[in-house]
């Protein structure tokens, strides 16, 4: 718990307000027409415009309609109003009832039949000879079915305006790949795709390149099991199939840029049929930016044998160490049955910082004897360890690995260094780790170091620090930080003096701190340890500490139950929370528990369509997904 | 003599990732609103409008609570009674001192929302009994404890009778303000 527990400390800090500024109410009382008005004025005078972006904002898609009214081919102004309507088109990635509730005039613009008028005014740019530069970003946000009339136009054109077609592809393709298209991905491949069938393409490899690369760049919204999969949902078989077609022409083309994004998009398809044509081409395939591309796109091919052994032979026969990189990176995530075999062949050369790569491989994956007496050599040889070496020899997990960890810790002064050694040390769960760590908890100076060494002795469980832990505990002078990670370690050991020492603590509280801040971390961590250790007034505790705290702290208590596997009433109750982070941690807690406690509050979440729809959405969720599916796959199994 | 490895630096990113409580208090996992508030006299009330602008995901968990039906829409009515309740609960975290008196805010009409996901809260307090004299004053935001984020208070145009003072910490702990409290002069002569 070294990092988790420092959370109620952070979620101390992290109760703070960021900044208080006095602004200038000038803009901000502004109409919608009047702020446009300024946007233009302070363009026309050559001004800086980007402050006003925030206000404009708020006003949302009535600024875009009133921007795409001043339109005109011949003036000056067309750059500033497409990055207007650029910006403000933003909100077209958020979830339909999101636009509908804070930009009505969005949401007409997007999703009725009458709004379409409107954004046939706002792409009116279209048919011009010169586009601005953020016509095509406006277009695809703002106006997106009159961007998808005029491609189509395009693609029945004997001879369409191919840099006009890229532009716009090469926008849109941004936009379906930051996951943000929440209406037309399906429309913009069937349009990628008759543009591909076109015959005037032939003579345009540049554009034929930005169009594959749209199949390669769909990236999926959600959990998807596999990207062929993925792709699948998102395209439709009838058209994956021509697609498919033309990425397998393509995979042949004379042009580099073209048979790269070939390759990217037979990775992405992933079908029997797309991965011979993979094969086919890579053993043929000799430039080393189709390899590398090629290898990035090659681990999600189902056959594994058959791309593991293409793979092999690639690194064999290929020195460009780009290539070489690669196929190591694509290895960590395909688990192919040769990964063993390019790892023994990294070693052979392992110059420009391929054994680098190869040794952050070797400590995600089991090692034979063989591998594990190269990795242990490596730490010997090596003058200096990376943090990657560091982890394999973690990884290799015997004595002689622990040793050879602990003799670096002496010497090493870096503190980030000494971490990662003692992190690495501690995944080997040796005898000499359990004495290195005792020794270093009476040495240790650095507070940092300390820390984490605490949350080591709890994790652990090295009974003979209990009594040292117990006296830092009461140690007013100590950071805050050892203090309360010491109570939460204390958690850990189970014994009679622990429990008297926790049943009658009263943390003396430092200087300097805010005294109900203080108080709140040190009672929230002891009343975790009690819970911990099962004592009677454990559980009131921990609730008491929670009906008083805030989001951030309520989220460190859900992480330390998260840790300790334990379940209590808080994780019910944050599991229906109104605060992102309070499910976040409840989930965390839910998902650690072999016992069906939450079942009704987790199929509630799983049932409601708004948070379905957020953990589709293209939003930073701290893996929340991934969480959540973990925590119903455990209570299917419990069932 | 021992080997060197090439790729030493990439310790740099380590040290990142061990700076991690630092920097964990500023990429925070928690929502933070940035509000936006300003204090006005309007005949004889106080009034204050008090703008949160939320972080999307906030918006969709507060969206999921709306939703009471699950339809994955809110309607007129939904919306409504979430927000009767938001407002009365913001003002109830709320504080005013003028003078030597604490008074609260009371909720002032409906809840404006706008296109960068901002949440216009209005509240007023009557000052009738106040007037002829001015004052000290003391606006304090408990919200502002428990969910954090960026503070600015703008200048109402022509409130010439509100003047800001200085936005203070009432409690402050290595620099990370945790309450946020604004000192201003109350001029109701």
């Amino acid at each position: 718990m070294s990092i988790v527990y420092k959370l109620p400390v952070i979620s101390f800090l992290l109760s703070a307000t960021c900044c208080i500024a006095e602004e200038s109410p000038s803009t901000l009382h502004l109409s919608t027409k009047e702020v446009v008005e300024e946007l233009l004025s302070r363009s026309k005078a050559g001004e800086w415009t980007g402050n006003l972006t925030n206000v404009i904002a708020r006003h949302g898609m009535r600024a875009a309609e009133i921007a795409a009214e001043n339109f005109d081919e011949a003036n000056g102004q067309n750059e500033a109003l497409c990055k207007l309507i650029a910006r403000v088109g933003r909100i077209r990635k958020s979830y339909l009832a999101t636009v509908q509730l804070y930009d009505p005039a969005a949401f007409d613009v997007f999703y009725t039949v009458k709004g379409r008028k409107i954004q046939e005014r706002i792409a009116q740019g279209l048919g011009w000879k010169e586009w601005p530069p953020s016509l095509s970003a406006a277009v695809v946000r703002a106006a997106p079915f009159a961007g998808l009339v005029w491609l189509n136009e395009q693609s029945r054109a004997e001879k369409p305006n191919w840099p006009q077609v890229q532009a716009l592809v090469t926008e849109w393709g941004r936009w379906i790949n930051d996951g943000n298209e929440r209406q037309y991905v399906h429309h913009v491949h069937t349009v990628v795709a008759s543009f591909l069938e076109h015959e005037d393409l032939r003579t345009h490899p540049e554009a034929q390149a930005v169009l594959l690369s749209i199949v390669s760049q769909s990236r999926p919204s959600g959990c998807c099991s596999t990207q062929a999969n993925a792709a699948a949902k998102l395209i439709g078989m009838s058209l994956l199939e021509r697609l498919e077609t033309t990425a397998v022409t393509a995979s042949n083309s004379s042009s580099p840029a073209v048979r790269t994004q070939a390759m990217k998009a037979l990775g992405r398809l992933g079908s029997e049929t797309a991965e011979k044509a993979f094969l086919n081409r890579l053993s043929e395939e000799s430039d080393s930016e189709v390899l590398v591309n090629a290898a990035n796109a090659s681990s999600e091919f189902k056959n594994k044998e058959a791309t593991g052994n293409a793979m092999l032979a690639l690194f064999a026969r290929e020195q460009d160490i780009e290539v070489r990189k690669a196929i190591l990176f694509a290895a960590e995530s395909a688990d192919w049955p040769q990964t063993e075999a390019l790892l023994l062949k990294a070693f052979e050369q392992p110059g420009d910082g391929l054994l680098g790569v190869a040794l952050g491989l070797a400590a995600e994956h089991e090692m034979s004897p063989d591998m594990k007496a190269k990795v242990l050599n490596a730490g010997v040889e090596y003058e200096s360890l990376t943090p990657a070496l560091i982890d394999a020899i973690g990884r290799v997990g015997n004595e002689a690995a622990a040793m050879l960890l602990a003799g670096r810790l002496p010497d090493e002064k870096n503190e980030a260094v000494r971490l990662k050694l003692l992190l690495a040390l501690e995944k080997t769960g040796t005898e000499v780790a359990r004495k290195t760590f005792m020794r270093l908890l009476q040495e240790e100076a650095s507070p940092l170091v300390m820390e984490h060494l605490i949350a080591i002795a709890g994790r652990l469980r090295l009974g003979q620090a209990s009594k040292q832990l117990m006296s830092l505990a009461e140690d007013p002078t100590a950071p805050l930080m050892l203090r309360s990670q010491a109570l939460w370690s204390l958690g850990a050991f189970n014994t009679e003096e622990v429990k008297d020492f926790l049943k009658t603590y009263e943390p003396e509280l430092p200087e300097g701190i805010p005294p109900e801040s203080s108080s709140q971390v040190l009672n929230q961590a002891a009343a975790l340890a009690k819970f911990r250790i099962h004592s009677k007034d454990g559980e009131p505790a921990v609730q008491h500490c929670y009906d008083r705290a805030s989001p951030s702290d309520r989220l460190s208590m859900l992480m330390g139950l998260a840790e300790a596997g334990l379940a209590h009433p808080i994780i019910a109750q944050s599991l229906k929370s109104q605060e992102f982070i309070e499910v976040y941690g409840a989930i965390r807690a839910a998902g650690t528990l072999d016992k069906d406690t939450y079942s009704a509050e987790l199929e509630s979440l799983e049932k409601s369509i708004l948070f379905a729809a957020m953990l589709s959405l293209p939003l930073d969720l701290l893996g929340l997904p991934g969480y959540f599916d973990k925590a119903r796959s455990q209570r299917s199994a419990i069932k | 003599m021992k080997k060197n490895l090439s790729f030493w630096p990439s310790f740099c990113l380590i040290q990142a990732l061990l700076s991690f409580p630092v920097l964990f208090a500023h990429e925070a996992p928690v929502d933070h609103l940035e509000r936006e508030l300003t204090i006005s006299v309007e005949g004889n009330e106080l009034r204050l409008s008090y703008r949160v602008q939320l972080p999307e995901r906030a918006v969709m968990m507060q969206l999921k609570t709306m939703d009471t039906d699950n339809n994955g829409l809110v309607s007129s009515t939904e919306r409504q009674t979430f927000f009767n309740h938001q407002i009365a609960r913001i003002a109830g975290l709320l504080r005013i001192s003028i003078g030597d008196k604490d008074y609260t805010f009371e909720p002032a009409g409906q809840v404006q929302l706008d296109a960068a996901f901002g949440q216009t809260f209005t509240f007023a307090m009557p000052i009738q009994t106040l007037k002829g004299n001015e004052y000290s004053a003391t606006f304090s935001d408990d919200y502002s404890a428990h969910s954090p984020g960026g503070y600015r208070y703008v200048h109402h145009p022509g409130a010439r009778q509100v003047k800001l003072i200085k936005a203070v910490q009432a409690q402050q702990y290595r620099q990370h303000p945790d309450r946020i409290a604004i000192r201003f002069n109350l001029d109701l002569k």
